[in-house]
């Protein structure tokens, strides 16, 4: 099982941050299923962003 | 040629393979240069064998757009774990690694173990094995996504060339490379390759299509950029 901890290490740095761009990718998601596909990207972008800043002021 | 992946790869692949030279270079020190290379060249066929099966397995069987979603996913968060610790190094939230202070904590490692061969052919090849997973997984990511492999292949082997003809001449960790600033611009890179890969997987219509990539380029580069001056205030406003 050690591997698999090597290969969650090598994503995952802050936990509450990689939820948070899964986050980000659902929310585009459904915004583009929406009807809305051009905007979504703009809505990813804003979270990915947004959860950076987030996860870096509260380290 | 596709000149996005060959500068990401070159540069990420550049700063692994950079970490991986301070930890041979500490056992070579230590116990002499034979372990040293034994070590590295059982983890580089390693992960040349890692790379041949992981890549024919994933071009031949997963067809492209699931691909792109699954590596976009993975790219972002790659690249958004690489951003976010450079931009705590940039605030001087987190210290900035120095190869010459890894070098000295490696040797004094393989000190207390001296004499013992096949430990440090173990950690020749640990460090070696580690380092290079990251450069396996941004070649395949990259290389697949964009349909681009020579170009991953050929940043990453120019990376290679680089970083081993300095180590041969100087014969010392190469603690002048600006390792922090190629690690943002790597994390920046990926992260947007990341977010318009798995955007678009998504049904995201990007405008401009590829263009779209500079655009996520400049916007985290944009917001990292505000992140580190808000950081940076904030710690002289608390110190």
């Amino acid at each position: 099982m050690k591997w698999l901890k090597e290969v969650y290490d090598l994503f995952v740095d802050d936990p509450k941050l990689a939820i948070l761009v899964l986050v980000a990718l659902a929310i585009g998601l459904v915004v583009a299923k929406a009807g809305a596909r051009s905007v979504a990207g703009l809505i990813i972008f804003l979270v990915v962003a947004g959860s950076l800043w987030f996860s870096t002021r509260n380290d | 040629m596709n000149w996005y992946v060959l500068i990401a790869a070159l540069l990420a692949s550049s700063v692994e393979f950079v970490e991986a030279l301070t930890i041979v270079l500490a056992v070579g020190t230590v116990e002499g240069y034979r372990p040293a290379l034994k070590g590295t060249l059982f983890a580089v066929l390693a992960l040349a064998i890692l790379t041949a099966v992981l890549g024919i397995g994933v071009l031949h069987y997963v067809p492209i757009n699931i691909l792109r979603g699954i590596i976009g996913v993975l790219l972002l968060l790659f690249g958004i774990k690489w951003l976010r610790k450079a931009i705590l190094r940039f605030s001087g939230k987190k210290a900035l690694h120095n190869e010459s202070q890894a070098f000295e904590k490696e040797v004094g490692k393989l000190r207390q173990n001296q004499g013992n061969a096949f430990a440090a052919q173990a950690t020749a090849f640990n460090g070696v094995f580690l380092e290079g997973l990251e450069v396996v997984v941004i070649v395949l990511t990259m290389g697949s996504a964009a349909q681009a492999y020579p170009s991953a292949i050929i940043g990453s082997a120019i990376g290679l060339v680089l970083v081993l003809a300095a180590g041969i001449l100087l014969r010392a960790p190469l603690s002048k490379v600006p390792e922090n600033v190629m690690k943002f611009v790597v994390g920046t890179m990926l992260t947007s390759f990341g977010s318009f890969w798995a955007g678009e997987s998504l049904g995201v219509v990007w405008p401009g299509q590829d263009l779209s990539i500079l655009l996520l380029i400049a916007g985290y580069l944009a917001a990292s950029w505000l992140i580190i001056s808000t950081l940076k205030k904030r710690g002289v406003a608390t110190s």
